[in-house]
């Protein structure tokens, strides 16, 4: 056991010191922030900017003004992204004249006098289709204004037909908020968003310090082998040491980057406003991200369920690379191991999308057991909805054993494998090893 | 036996087998302390399987492994310094990271070996890439540093599989130096070699294998006095096509081996060499040399292990 702590501390600070790891852990921040900045440029501007657009009320009965009045009062509050801004004309063409009317305004954003019109039909009370044409129509955010205020308009125009006093109408229509909450296990309730988010968050972790780090060690294994190093390691150290050693110390490296990308994600969320100033936001969209964005708090069950599942999850599949490093001869060969090793781990992270809209279904239940599948399921179910204490145990006691039965196995196939250089070993071969060592 | 007495490394019935070839037969050895002792045998022959078991690097199938007179144990191995045959190193490592590395694999700390590591880079004229990438050295340094790594945490044990291989004859003199040295500390020294003349220079015992079995072991004085037989050096003063022949003749002699105009002439048991001598002058043989020589070590290995043996084991792959 102690001559594990040398080659763990080896393997990290190699891990650490390696330019990958560098990279790796800059890029990663950047990737976030640039993503979080791209989205301002982008999305900021993509609704931003004035719509000139032309109202052709054909109804004869002044609905195009109303929809002026109501677009000036409507207001969602603070946004997150630029609010566009209208130039609103109204045309009241004879309802007949609709291919004229059409045509000239269709000739005029052709033009590029105006942006977009909008065709309000004279039969519009009794379901009439409105039509909107311009070069903007993909824009959303202009189309569902518009369309929420003509809507409404035609909406008030109807019951005030129907004897509906006009004064206590705003107040009927008054919108009705609902507020979406999560009941947890004992009845607590949280932001389903924020849960979801973190569910998610937790399978990905796990997903993308196996990936890149299961298959950091499976090339130091063959880096080891292929250099003749391990004999002299394990004159000194036990192959399963060794073995245990290098999963731990990269396994730690990895869970370093992840913390340090975590940190960042976390300085971004509660100082979203400050870095999207220096990145020229607009002050609307500061406002919104001041006091709007807080971090999901994570429940104690929760995060302790997380860097158990982790660990187990960690252990296993590393330990499996390391099996696939040990046993082949080339990078090549490796590749077609890894596949067979990386599909339940896929399959995993699939069923926990899936439990994360149903978390008490069949097929997340038994993906929360079964161990291959159980660290990507499990957190994700955990935090999502309440999971029967018993079934956590059965699913953390099969992982640990699993992982402990792999590492066991694992150290047999190392002693023997790393010492055969030659051919690809047969599926026999490899069984004879087990019982050799 | 007292600990203190107890051989440096001793082996019983210790064997070895993969499938169906046998690498080691039940095999006894005893290492002496402060012995040099010389593991010969020709390639294949079974010398890296026994010290590896030796060094828990891999399970003999039967037999009981004592090292300082204890079974094979974490604190046994930290008192032995190993070179394995196949040499490897961390490439992308500092030359200081990955020897004060080998010292922790030994229970030294950094701490500890730091002074020790920057008297022995000095020693082998390495301080001045001490903080270069091994791999960025030429493969006799990366051999030095191994070196280094085998005999940093000063071990009672040195092991040394075919140590001078790819050493250049500047390097194996300064090799010959400090295995000198770490005898005259009553280190014991254990080295397999093929090459017999090195053997033969250094150790005081030796153990010679072939196909997985021992054919000879002991002090070199024992294993010449059992093994070898004494042989009568001739040379002739003129070489003639006949000479050898009317040598052979002569009712004493057994064997005759001819090299040019020297002739290594084997007596029948118990015959006098100096009735040898006798029969030659009496039958005008001009001589430059008359020796009654010992074996060499070299003549007793080709003896015992046989030519086509060594020829037959080359072919086996190396396990």
């Amino acid at each position: 056991m102690s001559r594990m702590v040398p080659v763990i501390k080896r393997e990290f600070t190699e891990a650490v010191g390696s330019k990958a790891f560098l990279i790796g852990t800059i890029v990663g921040p950047l990737l976030i922030f640039g993503m979080f900045g791209l989205q301002f440029l982008v999305l900021a501007k993509a609704g931003g900017g004035e719509h000139r657009v032309a109202l052709l009320d054909a109804t004869g009965r002044g609905i195009g003004e109303r929809v002026v009045e109501r677009m000036n009062e409507q207001d969602d509050g603070p946004s997150f992204i630029e609010r566009a801004t209208y130039a609103l004309s109204v045309e009241t063409p004879p309802p007949s004249a609709k291919q004229d009317a059409v045509a000239t305004a269709s000739g005029r954003v052709v033009a590029e006098e105006l942006d977009g019109f909008l065709w309000i039909p004279p039969d519009v009370m009794s379901g009439g289709t409105v039509e909107y044409e311009g070069s903007n129509a993909t824009n959303s955010q202009v189309t569902n204004e518009l369309r929420r205020a003509v809507e409404r308009v035609v909406q008030s125009e109807r019951l005030r037909e129907e004897g509906i006093d006009e004064d206590r109408l705003g107040g009927a229509l008054e919108a009705v908020p609902m507020n979406v909450v999560k009941t947890g296990e004992s009845g607590e309730v949280g932001n389903p968003e924020a849960a979801l988010m973190m569910a998610f968050g937790m399978a990905f972790a796990i997903y993308i310090v196996v990936i890149m780090y299961g298959q950091s060690i499976m090339t130091s294994v063959q880096e080891e082998k292929r250099d003749r190093i391990v004999e002299l390691i394990v004159s000194s150290v036990r192959a399963r040491d060794l073995l245990v050693g290098k999963v731990l110390g990269i396994g730690s490296a990895g869970v370093l980057q992840m913390l340090i990308w975590v940190a960042a994600a976390a300085l971004l969320l509660t100082q979203g406003a400050l870095i999207a100033g220096a990145l020229g936001a607009g002050e609307s969209t500061i406002e919104s991200l001041s006091g709007g964005s807080v971090l999901p708090s994570v429940p104690l069950s929760v995060g302790v369920a997380f860097v158990l599942y982790f660990a187990g999850g960690f252990l296993l599949f590393a330990t499996l690379f390391a099996i696939i490093g040990a046993i082949v001869t080339n990078p090549q060969e490796a590749q077609q191991f890894v596949f067979p090793v990386l599909m339940p781990f896929i399959l995993g992270l699939f069923i926990a999308m899936a439990a994360a809209q149903n978390p008490n279904s069949t097929v997340a239940v038994i993906g929360s057991i079964v161990p291959l599948t159980s660290p990507m399921v499990m957190p994700v179910r955990i935090s999502v909805g309440g999971v029967d204490w018993m079934q956590m145990a059965v699913s953390l006691v099969l992982l640990f054993a699993t992982a402990a039965a792999v590492i066991w196995l694992a150290a047999k196939i190392y002693r023997v494998a790393i010492f055969a250089t030659g051919q690809k070993p047969t599926g026999r071969e490899i069984v004879r090893w087990m019982k050799a060592a | 036996m007292s600990q203190d007495t107890a051989p440096a490394i001793e082996l019983r019935g210790v064997s070895k087998s993969y499938d169906t070839f046998q690498a080691v037969k039940p095999l006894d050895l005893v290492v002496p302390r402060g012995a040099t002792y010389g593991l010969l045998g020709p390639n294949g022959a079974g010398k890296t399987t026994t010290i590896r078991m030796a060094l828990r690097i891999i399970q003999p199938d039967t037999g009981d492994i004592r090292i300082l007179g204890e079974p094979l144990s974490q604190e046994g191995l930290d008192r032995i310094g190993y070179l394995p045959e196949e040499r490897g190193v961390y490439r992308r490592m500092k030359v200081r990271k990955l020897l004060s590395f080998f010292a922790e694999l030994k229970g030294v700390s950094s701490r500890d070996s730091k002074p020790r590591i920057e008297e022995w880079l000095e020693r082998m004229e390495l301080t001045d890439r001490a903080d270069a990438k091994v791999q960025e050295l030429s493969k006799g340094m990366q051999q030095k540093i191994q070196f280094i790594g085998a005999i940093l945490h000063d071990p009672e044990i040195v092991v040394l599989d075919e140590p001078f291989s790819g050493l250049d004859p500047i390097n194996q003199r300064v090799l010959r130096e400090i295995v000198t040295e770490l005898k005259q500390k009553g280190r014991t020294i254990i080295f397999s070699t093929h090459i017999i003349e090195h053997a033969e220079r250094i150790c005081d015992h030796v153990c010679i294998i072939a196909r997985g079995s021992k054919v000879a072991d002991g002090t070199i004085a024992n294993v010449k006095r059992e093994h070898g037989t004494e042989y009568i050096a001739l040379r002739l003063e003129e070489w003639s096509a006949d000479a050898a022949g009317s040598v052979r003749r002569i009712g004493e002699v057994a064997q005759v081996r001819e090299h040019g105009t020297e002739l290594e002439v084997t007596l029948r048991d118990g015959a006098d060499p100096q009735a040898l001598l006798q029969q030659l002058v009496r039958g005008g043989m001009r001589l430059r040399r008359f020796e009654i020589a010992e074996p060499t070590l070299e003549q007793i290995f080709i003896e015992r292990v046989g030519a086509q043996t060594a020829q037959a084991q080359e072919e086996l792959v190396h396990v």
